[in-house]
């Protein structure tokens, strides 16, 4: 839980330089995330490439483990219908454009702006965002109650990257290959899925 | 996403090569990338002036649809984790 804390406070420590313009440089200038994001994925894959047991637990896979980036689908777009009651100028195609990011905010948010405005591409960028926050901070705790799958499926799309550090943290390296499968399959969806409910 | 990709299988093969070696630096660094990344996430909304005008009330819209999508995740793979777990403990 500290490492959560020390998390949230450089995600605040960077909102207040972003807003006060304290920073030495410009990110829009320099794409400076993607390299470090780059920096991340290749220690993961040389954490990954250096525990020989993982090509052994691998293949002890349960096979049904494929249908995870199903499930999470299918409850991501159940849980934005039942968003719309709460909420009085969304429609439910815009709140499952918003809930199709699946924590992808920087492509999510772009398409949707793009289609249906700044209004919703913010809200899209912010419930994504707050998405990949609550998994870093969270999903040892969800892992905890709700077992190991969970633990990724509130990754989305970011269990192939960013939060993959945190997930097999938190449950254990053997599912790094489930993680990054669905990863993978949800970053390829989003911008097909944001697309269809934007337009529909 | 085909150059993450090529950089996850650089690193595996790179630690691959390394696997006579003790790495327990890398964790750490990782710990480290993730705290620069967030800072980074951070500085791009607090950069962002239409983000940070909006943030209140469409901050709102976005917690709760980011809470029921959530939910929804929670649901869905945990029911799939106590289908998975008993059916092989049926095997």
């Amino acid at each position: 839980m500290r490492g959560s804390f020390i998390i949230i406070g450089f995600f605040i420590v960077g909102c207040v330089m972003g807003l006060y313009h304290l920073l030495p440089f410009s990110l829009e200038e320099l794409p400076i995330s993607t390299y470090v994001l780059y920096a991340l994925m290749f220690c993961v894959g040389i954490t990954l490439g250096h525990d020989t047991t993982i090509f052994k637990q691998l293949r002890t896979l349960n096979p049904r483990l494929a249908l995870l980036p199903l499930m999470t689908m299918v409850g991501t777009f159940l849980g934005s219908i039942v968003a719309v009651l709460f909420l009085r100028s969304i429609t439910v195609t815009d709140s499952l454009a918003v809930g199709s990011g699946f924590a992808y905010y920087s492509l999510s948010s772009i398409f949707i702006a793009d289609f249906k405005g700044v209004e919703l591409g913010t809200i899209g960028l912010l419930a994504n965002v707050m998405r990949e926050i609550f998994t870093l901070l969270f999903a040892p705790l969800v892992a905890k109650y709700f077992g190991p799958l969970a633990a990724i499926s509130i990754g989305g799309a970011t269990t192939f990257d960013t939060t993959l550090p945190i997930i097999t943290q938190s449950v254990g390296k053997e599912y790094a290959v489930v993680s990054m499968f669905h990863g993978c399959l949800l970053d390829f969806s989003v911008p097909f899925l944001v697309t269809l409910f934007c337009t529909i | 996403m085909f150059q993450i990709f090529a950089v996850i299988l650089g690193g595996i093969v790179l630690g691959r090569l390394l696997s006579r070696y003790k790495l327990s630096f890398i964790p750490r660094l990782i710990t480290v990338i993730v705290w620069v990344l967030l800072f980074l996430l951070g500085a791009e909304v607090g950069s962002n002036p239409e983000v940070v005008r909006g943030m209140l009330t469409l901050g709102r819209s976005a917690f709760v649809i980011f809470v029921c999508a959530v939910a929804g995740s929670i649901l869905m793979s945990w029911l799939l984790w106590l289908y998975i777990k008993s059916k092989t403990a049926q095997q």
